[in-house]
């Protein structure tokens, strides 16, 4: 069955603690978290998509197959317009016949990459692909909503059998929703009208009155922030279900959250254990993977989830705002 | 003051700067990184490409401090301190000057073990500029 063959993250190389917003702001805008990965100067989405995906071919080894398409889920790439999906597979590939695609526009890009990915193959059983979500939101510095934006990459190389997990099912609301995370064209840095009108909960609600089709689901990966995720068990109709707490560590990684907390989950699991993976914004967009044999062999080939949260260097607020480019007049030859 | 390498230029190694591919003398197998036109051990003119290990040692090193780096890095100075410039010598042979990341420049030793990352080297004419900076291998 299709599925994912190999799987890796990346986390940028700095720290940041939610001390540090309390010291300089006085509280730090996200409750529950305890620090976040965030990207230095010269580090954005398309180094952590590379990163990841390295990370994820070479725990194929010899086995590596050729890869026919990469869908690559950011909501923040450097350009509006010229594909950062092409920029990736220059770095990982010797040749040049394969399929890019750039998915934007919502934090369910990355989930989408990998639906889209696993469909590609789904459609021709020769066929394998590279599903990478990588991302690092940004915020205006001065808005508490800012404090939680970290970033983070992901890769799952996807194939005709998923001997790590194979894909069971996905499922997909849309809603309009307003005044919640959006960014104009052109605009650099989010708004969000703190409108508190829930409509992440609604739509996870809304996912979980589906998800009975397809199965029994024993862990959910958001990666999403602390208050939606006490409500998610309840929603899903499974209150026992294990719940990742990856948000708390690397903080709101955007189309990244749930693609990252599916790698710590498979990081965790057993042998046919099953995972729903959630991405939300303007409605949701949930896939289900069951574990396989081939789970255990492949994640000890790379380094794990934990590993890389345990990794980096913790700098202080000034520091965050200088990589992140809030104090310079040219945003590294942009302005 | 700058060292402008012209985006056609920067396009035409692109596989150099993404994916460390060198160059390999087909007469004598000695291997050329960046790549070159004549082999400096034979004289051939005639080279094979071959995908590098990106892992070496720390041959030697410079920490560029102050206001002395080339321009098109002048902002990531200014914004995250010293510029550390090292000459690192690759698995394969080839000794290679490159940009070092992620380590501070009072841990920098000869013979420290260094693995080449993708990384933004700099923005220039509104392009970003990728390729590889080497961090310590821990």
């Amino acid at each position: 069955m299709v599925g994912i063959i190999s799987y890796a993250a990346s986390l940028p190389t700095l720290r940041l603690s939610a001390d540090a917003y309390v010291e300089a702001w006085g509280s730090c805008g996200a409750r529950g978290m305890k620090q976040k990965a965030f990207c230095a100067y010269d580090e954005d989405p398309v180094t952590l998509g590379i990163a990841a995906a390295r990370a994820a071919l070479s725990r194929l080894g010899r086995n590596t197959p050729k890869i026919h398409a990469l869908f690559f889920g950011v909501t923040t790439p450097p350009y509006d317009e010229k594909p950062s999906a092409s920029t990736i597979p220059t770095a990982l590939f010797d040749y040049m016949d394969i399929r890019v695609t750039e998915i934007s526009g919502s934090p369910q890009a990355g989930m989408q990459a990998i639906i889209s990915a696993v469909e590609y193959c789904a459609a021709d059983a020769e066929r394998y692909a590279v599903a990478i979500a990588a991302d690092a939101p940004n915020g205006p510095p001065d808005a508490s909503f800012e404090h939680a934006f970290g970033a983070a990459g992901t890769a799952f190389v996807i194939g005709p059998d998923g001997v790590v997990a194979d894909f069971q099912g996905t499922l997909g609301v849309t809603r309009e929703t307003f005044g919640a995370r959006f960014r104009r064209h052109g605009q650099e840095v989010l708004s969000d009208l703190e409108l508190r009108t829930k409509d992440n909960l609604a739509s996870a609600k809304m996912l979980g009155e589906q998800c009975s089709v397809l199965g029994p689901v024993t862990r959910l990966a958001l990666g999403a922030e602390a208050g939606l995720m006490r409500g998610i068990g309840r929603a899903f109709g499974n209150p026992d279900a294990i719940v990742d707490t990856v948000w708390s560590q690397i903080g709101d990684a955007g189309s990244a959250s749930a693609p990252f907390a599916l790698a710590s989950a498979f990081d965790e699991m057993r042998i046919n254990e099953s995972v729903l993976a959630i991405s939300l914004g303007s409605g949701g967009t949930a896939c289900l993977f069951k574990t396989r044999e081939g789970l255990a062999k492949n994640r000890r080939r790379g380094e794990s989830v934990a590993s890389l949260i345990r990794g980096g260097r913790t700098v202080g607020y000034l520091d965050y705002l200088k990589h992140k480019r809030f104090l310079s007049s040219r945003k590294g030859g942009n302005g | 003051m700058t060292s402008y390498i012209s985006l056609p230029m920067y396009s035409a190694n692109i596989d150099e700067r993404l994916r460390i591919v060198g160059g390999q003398c087909a007469q004598c197998k000695t291997v050329a990184y960046p790549q070159r036109p004549t082999c400096i051990h034979c004289g051939s003119a005639c080279f094979n490409d071959i995908e590098l290990s990106g892992e070496g040692t720390l041959y030697s090193y410079s920490v560029v401090n102050g206001s002395g780096a080339p321009s098109e890095f002048d902002d990531e100075q200014i914004m995250t301190g010293d510029i550390l410039c090292g000459l690192v010598e690759l698995r394969e042979g080839p000794r290679v000057m490159v940009r070092l990341a992620d380590v501070d420049p009072d841990q920098l030793a000869i013979g420290m073990r260094f693995r080449a990352v993708i990384r933004r080297l700099y923005d220039q004419e509104g392009i970003v500029r990728y390729g590889a900076k080497f961090v310590p291998v821990l």
